[in-house]
């Protein structure tokens, strides 16, 4: 059975990191319940303690990245033990005020979310018990940043880099408690994971003021669709982080607060650039539905038929037409159907909610360079789930506690027997005989050798535009972990073609890394040419080659 | 009011109970793997990772640039006593010295003298701190291939030999099959 293993593997990957768990919790905890008191103190008993505290869980990035920040920065400046001092008292006193705040509020409504967190927390840690590095190239790319970081010896490197935010607060744990930063990031990815479900609550539960189709919004994200879980496997962590921020944002926006709304914004953007188009979008949305009540029919039928058009012509084009693979259709027909049911309740809603659906699909073929498109598939890949679950969340409202417990039931089982709770064949480029290779290269590699990866090409927008490189299998963490310098080469390359030694030896290449995918280079090059490459190191799943035959 | 208040209480002792089961569930998994490696305790048989990754395992036999045997181990737990491996093939040991991964705490390789194929080997894994045994197992060599004509005894029945123009000790492209017994 798919996920038969899921219980043993959780509580496994809970005893073996409980130490780190625990600490990025009270990171967490720390940044929601600053978020929480701060809400109770702008905004009074405006709001629900429920919805302020789902939406305050959306919120704990923020004066998580404002603490990352400030400490990376007094780095800078002071010894590690005063700012290791000084950031305690500042969590201490912090802490201390913000219970004060919110001791008296304290109820059901607060701690529900908080179960319902811990319990999604223990559901996604199973995730990483056959990992043993962050998924797919953009990891190790995440990992190299968040160690210059902590190094602080390439840091002029790292600040052009657009993700900088999500970088900054791993670097910032990791420095304090001294864990290794692929298990940070690891952990934490799944942790941000199970947040992400609970602020839908807020919007929902604000539209229809009913918590059981609050609830069900939650469950739609949280077991709904492969997104936005599926996303781990490619090691979007910014872009999931950033999915708490911009739900933050968007509930900031209705407290009406500009203030806030401008500064979870910017941390939003900071955690990942795209984040500003998304929310341009939702907003767009918004605005653009702000017709009289009469038009609404008009509005939702013409957003509908241009939505349904396009995704007829999405399905059509072969790189885009896999942004709804992760969005099966029972469930996403379900969302729909109930929110037609309720259209005449919520016109103004359902409407933006198609309307944001259509501009995150037209937001891929928008050029913004002759590279970029204003979105990539990706990215629309795991936000749509948002649009969808506050349509299905609506939509619930009508039906009978009974059917819709019936359905939340039928949801989750439906995960359970359809999506697999274990990493994605597709995206694990690290076997544990790679990690040995990588540990042993950096060990007996001289320093200034120069080491050829694997890549491949890859298509993101709608014009299958590539990009060029990109790492297809664990050699892309040999810069990373051994800190030696990379060329990358197509996967198919013909090591027995003169041209290629030429290149090696012109290029210094002295090794070439040999994983065990199938995109790896072919691992019988030494066999044909081995006057020009010699394997140095072997274990069956990663191979090291030494270049001979230079001048 | 009453209601809030029980709700309070619940919610709070639920929390506690439930940070309570998570610590107790750990705290017994730990005692369990520690008692495990106790020497008082009966020691583990080491597995081949691929027919049970529940304990210390082996992941992979590879070999090395000096011609040294190269054993990929998954360790239970990144907290694992650090060790050394002994490997006795037909009477005579060899000491293999170990190391974890950097990056990975939860993997290990050993690194020592390279055994004949096609034979089996005694692996003892003791722990540094005691030097007391903790783990065990019998693997056979059942195939290899090699790239350069590095003469090994051993069972030939798979074998594929390309020689290289410079026979090196070391130069070797093996792959080698390894069944636990």
């Amino acid at each position: 059975m798919m996920n038969s293993n899921w219980f043993i593997n959780s509580v496994s990957i809970l005893a073996q990191n409980l130490g780190i768990i625990l600490a990025i919790l009270v990171f967490v905890s720390w940044g929601t319940l600053l978020t929480f008191a701060s809400l109770k103190k702008i905004l009074g008993p405006q709001f629900t303690n429920s919805e302020q505290a789902a939406l305050a869980l959306g919120g704990f990035p923020l004066p998580v990245l404002l603490f990352s920040v400030s400490l990376l920065a007094l780095r800078l400046f002071l010894p590690a033990g005063l700012i290791l001092a000084i950031s305690l008292l500042i969590f201490v006193i912090s802490s201390g005020l913000a219970l004060r705040t919110v001791w008296k509020y304290i109820s059901s409504g607060f701690v529900l979310p908080v179960f319902i967190f811990l319990f999604l927390i223990f559901i996604r840690l199973g995730f990483l018990a056959n990992v043993v590095l962050p998924p797919y190239f953009d990891s190790a790319e995440h990992y190299r940043l968040v160690q210059s970081l902590i190094r602080m010896d390439q840091i002029a490197l790292s600040l052009p880099y657009y993700h900088l935010g999500y970088h900054v607060i791993i670097a910032a744990f990791t420095w304090i408690t001294n864990a290794n930063p692929g298990q940070v990031m690891l952990l934490f990815g799944q942790i941000i994971l199970a947040a992400i479900p609970l602020p839908v609550y807020f919007f929902i539960n604000r539209t229809t003021h009913s918590n059981a189709a609050g609830w069900f919004g939650v469950t739609l994200v949280a077991f709904g669709w492969f997104m936005p879980a599926h996303a781990v496997n490619w090691g979007k962590y910014p872009a999931l982080l950033s999915m708490l921020l911009i739900q933050f944002t968007l509930g900031a926006a209705l407290t009406k607060k500009r203030w806030l709304v401008a500064l979870s914004m910017a941390a939003a953007v900071l955690i990942h650039s795209r984040s500003v188009i998304l929310l341009a979008i939702f907003g767009m949305a918004w605005i653009l539905t702000a017709v009289p009540r009469r038009k609404y029919v008009l509005l939702a039928t013409l957003t509908g038929a241009i939505l349904g058009l396009t995704i007829v012509l999405i399905n059509k084009n072969q790189f885009v037409g896999l942004v709804f693979e992760p969005y099966g259709i029972w469930v996403t027909l379900l969302a729909g159907l109930l929110a037609v049911s309720v259209f005449q309740s919520f016109p103004r809603q359902i409407a933006a909610s198609l309307l944001a659906i259509l501009l995150m699909l037209v937001g891929m073929f928008i050029p913004i360079t002759s590279v970029l498109t204003l979105l990539d598939r990706p990215l629309v890949e795991m936000t749509l789930f948002l649009p969808l679950a506050f349509l299905g969340g609506l939509g619930s409202i009508r039906l009978p506690k009974v059917v819709l417990l019936l359905f939340v039931t039928i949801i989750i089982f439906h995960a359970w027997t359809a999506y697999s709770f274990s990493p994605s064949a597709c995206c694990t480029l690290v076997s544990r005989d790679d990690t040995v290779a990588l540990d042993w290269m950096n060990k007996h590699l001289p320093a200034n050798a120069r080491v050829v990866i694997s890549g491949a090409d890859m298509s993101l927008d709608a014009y299958g535009l590539p990009i060029f490189g990109t790492g297809a299998d664990a050699g892309i963490w040999v810069r990373p972990l051994t800190g030696r310098l990379i060329l990358v080469l197509p996967y198919s390359t013909d090591f027995a073609a003169q041209s290629t030694h030429d290149l090696l030896c012109l290029k210094k290449a002295t090794h070439i890394y040999v994983g065990g995918l199938s995109r790896s280079f072919q691992p019988g090059i030494v066999n044909e040419k081995p006057a020009w490459y010699e394997t140095i190191f072997f274990l069956p799943n990663a191979r090291i080659i030494m270049t001979l035959g230079c001048e | 009011m009453k209601q809030k208040k029980k709700f309070i209480i619940l919610g709070f002792v639920g929390f506690i109970f439930l940070v309570f089961w998570f610590a107790a569930l750990s705290l017994i998994i730990k005692t369990m793997s520690r008692s495990s490696e106790d020497a008082g305790a009966p020691m583990t048989e080491v597995a081949l990772c691929d027919e049970d990754a529940s304990g210390l395992c082996i992941v992979t036999f590879g070999a090395n640039n000096v011609n040294r045997m190269v054993i990929n181990f998954q360790l239970p737990n990144p907290d694992y006593s650090p060790f050394y491996v002994k490997v006795n093939h037909r009477g005579t040991v060899g000491v293999y010295a170990c190391e974890v991964v950097e990056s990975v705490p939860t993997s290990a390789y050993c690194t020592g003298v390279r055994t004949p194929l096609g034979e089996t080997i005694d692996i003892e894994v003791y722990a540094i701190a005691e030097d007391k045994l903790i783990a065990r197992g019998t693997f056979l060599v059942s195939a290899i291939a090699l790239a350069t004509p590095v003469s090994l005894p051993g069972n030939a029945a798979s074998v594929e030999k390309v020689p290289t123009s410079e026979p090196v000790p070391g130069d070797n492209d093996p792959s080698i099959h390894l069944n636990s017994k």
